[in-house]
């Protein structure tokens, strides 16, 4: 994967957004290349107006942002970022998002925030809510419109959704409020083990393909990164499921064009990668 | 005199049962004939014994002989010398691996001789059957370099995943935390005698730096037990800890007699003694002076209280000197898995806020009950306050908020906890200053029941105002009495308050009060 190509790619297209500016920021902290960085920090610039408020952006893409704007805080010091990365915080006080991306893109930026300026009220809450979501009736990855025993029709997009929700927002918790993030890893091997018996070969197939009846490669890439990123973590056993990640790898570096139509993953991905070869 | 405890090469007697750490009046000793010290402490021990040998310890008052007692020290199966490992003892030399090897290496029923010299050493781990013996002189200084020392895991799913092995501990979490001075897994059987030191050297390194953020792992403690059983410590001087002194978990039949545990009064969360879901522990004759609690009763937060419910039970601390410090004697504020069957008594306290403290809060759970908790023959010198009972103690990060410190009846559900009966029999306080009790239970589960009998508090004319409990609209107080909310029962039977300033006893819904002076 040629993630230095896909980066220039989406800097000289649309810019990077959402998925694109965490994947920029997970490359840096991954391998500290200056290039992912000021290419981050230049995102997150034109995202504001010259009096350095936020342009409107809406949810969810809102939360990516904001975890982009702690981001900006952390290296330049600019308290701008930290203003405005409050007043995302506000914005989603009210907000319900509890659809797998909807977690994804909130959650985490949340219990991030909330964290580092000392406020963990929310962890119960959003642990109460991980809950209900995932043993919510029908399953939460069924893809829409699917029957209750269709339980092979399996939407991948949601499934890796939801454990990069996850694994995501367990990394920013204070693990000294261990009941909450406990609730939040249990629920990260509950979804991993029960999803397993459904990959064929190396890859999850699905009932959302392409026209070409190939698996999605999208989704097997956010189960990818979800693995990834438990094993790093200790979450997962990595005896047991690095070999399962590493299959799939290879697998995805097989399905051409991937990385290029879903370029923010394929960003997150390599970082994830990258991250395991530096433990 | 009474003999509390004999190993191959010591013994811990018991001078004066009435006494507290102090006898009533000191006692010239004779060993076999052969005059000793004189002894002032009500518990003492003696060491440099020879092994499967009868002695005769005989007590004199003015030279007549008072009472004698006879016992038998245990075989010993061999003695290895840790130098002859390799250790130098030069406090320069590692002599970690020399130490730990000759622990390894020794057989059932052995000795571990640690000699006079200064051993500069990371983590140990004990092996069970066995004795570790550090000899007078013999100083064992503790690695500062964290990046050296070992890490026990928090929590590691089983293989199948169905379950989850508990290593490393950190305030009643199961988090990374350093391996400690002196670690004991699953071992049973082990003695640890002094009169040696063990130096944690906590000042010399980084530990006290932002001491309570996770640098690689949470700080090591001085030692630490996980899953043990017949542990004893005896005569060991343990000082400077990285962070709580002596902390054994989930562990059973422990003893620590004449232990020594110091640290400096500024020194962060060096707790001197916090045993944490064990039962059937004593403590006699040990002498605390440390930057925090002396003793903390613990039972896990929410997470390992409501999984292992394991209480704190069977606990007995006597003849125990507390200088300083926090509290005296302290239950919770982790003990989620209750605390239970606690008897302090003969004890002398001096200097402490708090005598007894007892720390809880709604959401601790079902599990966390505090009962039946005793306080007896207790003698307390500028101790601030010598009761406070706090269900609304406001800690962890919804601690302050209304559902933690409302003073309206909260739903009772499976989280809240339980505070049963707490009496204190024949404690004599000198110098109070805040006030002779504070007790602030839940207005849906008021404290079952606090007795006061046969006590006697004097207030200090001196004194400062203090805030007696850490919870929300708790105001300073200077020479009050007995100040109590939500209480079933409030017994007073002979209790005397010289210098109180206003009412004996301030009483808010509290279900029955007796008070006969």
């Amino acid at each position: 994967m040629d993630v230095k190509a896909i980066l220039r790619e989406q800097l000289n297209g649309d810019g990077l957004r959402a998925f694109g500016l965490k994947g920029c920021i997970d490359m840096y902290r991954a391998t500290g290349d200056g290039e992912y960085r000021e290419a981050a920090l230049q995102a997150l610039n034109s995202l504001l107006s010259p009096e350095g408020e936020l342009r409107h952006t809406a949810l969810p893409d809102i939360a990516f942002v904001g975890k982009a704007l702690l981001f900006g805080w952390t290296e330049t010091e600019n308290e701008r970022f930290k203003t405005e990365a409050g007043k995302v915080r506000d914005m989603l006080r009210a907000s319900d998002l509890t659809t797998p991306l909807g977690l994804y893109a909130t959650r985490p930026f949340i219990v991030e925030y909330d964290t580092r300026f000392g406020d963990k009220q929310s962890y119960k809450a959003v642990a109460r809510q991980f809950e209900l979501a995932v043993h919510n009736e029908p399953p939460f990855y069924l893809r829409a419109g699917s029957l209750p025993e269709d339980k092979a029709l399996c939407s991948l997009e949601r499934a890796g959704y939801m454990l990069m929700a996850l694994v995501d927002t367990a990394e920013k918790m204070d693990m000294q409020i261990f009941e909450h993030y406990r609730t939040l890893i249990d629920l990260f091997l509950e979804i991993v083990r029960e999803l397993l018996p459904y990959r064929k070969h190396s890859l999850f197939s699905a009932e959302i393909t392409n026209a070409d009846g190939e698996p999605d490669a999208a989704g097997n890439a956010m189960i990818v990164n979800a693995l990834l990123k438990g094993v790093r973590l200790g979450l997962l056993d990595e005896e047991k499921y690095l070999p399962i990640a590493r299959q799939m790898i290879h697998a995805l570096n097989a399905c051409r064009g991937w990385d290029h139509e879903n370029p923010g993953l394929a960003l997150m991905t390599q970082a994830e990668i990258q991250e395991v070869e530096n433990q | 005199m009474k003999c509390l405890f004999v190993s191959a090469r010591s013994c811990t007697v018991l001078l004066d049962e009435q006494g507290d750490y102090y006898a009533k009046s000191p006692r010239t000793l004779r060993l076999n004939g052969e005059e000793l010290q004189e002894e002032n402490r009500s518990v003492f021990s003696l060491y440099g014994l020879w092994p499967d040998t009868e002695y005769t310890l005989e007590a004199f008052t003015n030279g007549e002989k008072e009472d004698a007692i006879t016992f038998r020290t245990e075989k010993e199966a061999v003695s290895l010398n840790v130098k002859r490992f390799g250790a130098k003892g030069d406090k320069t030399h590692d002599d970690t691996a020399a130490i730990q090897t000759a622990i390894l290496s020794c057989p059932m029923g052995g000795r571990v001789l640690i000699p006079a010299g200064d051993y500069l050493t990371g983590p140990l781990f004990l092996k069970s059957h066995i004795t570790v013996e550090f000899k007078p002189g013999a100083t064992l200084y503790l690695k500062t370099d964290r990046e050296q020392f070992p890490i026990l895991p928090g929590m590691t799913r089983t293989t199948d995943e169905e379950g989850e092995y508990l290593l490393g501990s950190w305030e009643g979490n199961p988090l990374d935390s350093f391996a400690s001075f002196i670690t004991g897994i699953g071992v049973e059987d082990v003695k640890l005698i002094g009169p040696g030191i063990l130096d944690g050297q906590g000042s010399v390194g980084d530990w006290w730096v932002n001491p309570k953020v996770k640098r690689i792992a949470y700080r090591p403690r001085m030692f630490y037990l996980k899953d043990c059983k017949d542990i004893t410590m005896q005569g060991v001087t343990v000082r400077n800890s990285p962070a709580w002194n002596l902390h054994p978990t989930f562990s059973e039949n422990l003893s620590f007699l004449n232990v020594r545990i110091e640290a400096p009064a500024v020194s962060p969360n060096t707790d001197g003694f916090d045993p944490e879901s064990c039962k059937h522990v004593r403590m006699y004759g040990t002498v605390f002076s440390v930057g925090d609690d002396c003793i903390a009763l613990k039972a896990g937060k929410i997470y390992t209280g409501m999984k292992y419910h394991t209480p704190c039970e069977d606990i007995e601390i006597a003849w125990c000197c507390m200088l300083d410090g926090h509290g005296g004697v302290t239950v919770g504020s982790e003990m989620a898995g209750g605390v239970k069957r606690v008897h302090i008594h003969h004890c002398y306290m001096r200097g402490n806020d708090r005598g007894l403290r007892v720390k809880t809060r709604r959401g601790r759970g079902k599990y966390a009950v505090i009962d039946d908790i005793v306080f007896s023959d207790v003698r307390m010198e500028g101790v601030r306050c010598p009761m406070v009972v706090n269900a609304m103690y406001f800690c962890d990060p919804d601690g302050r908020t209304e559902y933690v410190q409302s003073r309206e009846p909260q739903p009772v559900d499976d989280t809240t906890p339980t505070v049963g009966s707490i009496r204190f029999e024949r404690v004599d306080a000198e110098g109070v200053e805040a006030c002779a009790g504070y007790i602030l239970g839940l207005p849906e589960r008021p404290v079952q029941s606090i007795t006061l009998k046969d006590c006697r508090f004097t207030f200090n004319p001196n004194g400062n105002p203090m805030v007696p409990a850490m919870a929300a609209n708790v105001e300073e107080c200077l020479n009050r009495g007995l100040i109590a909310y939500y209480v079933d029962k409030l017994t007073l039977e002979n209790v005397t308050m010289e210098g109180v300033q206003g009412e004996r006893v301030t009483a808010t819904e509290v279900g029955t009060i007796s008070d006969c002076e």
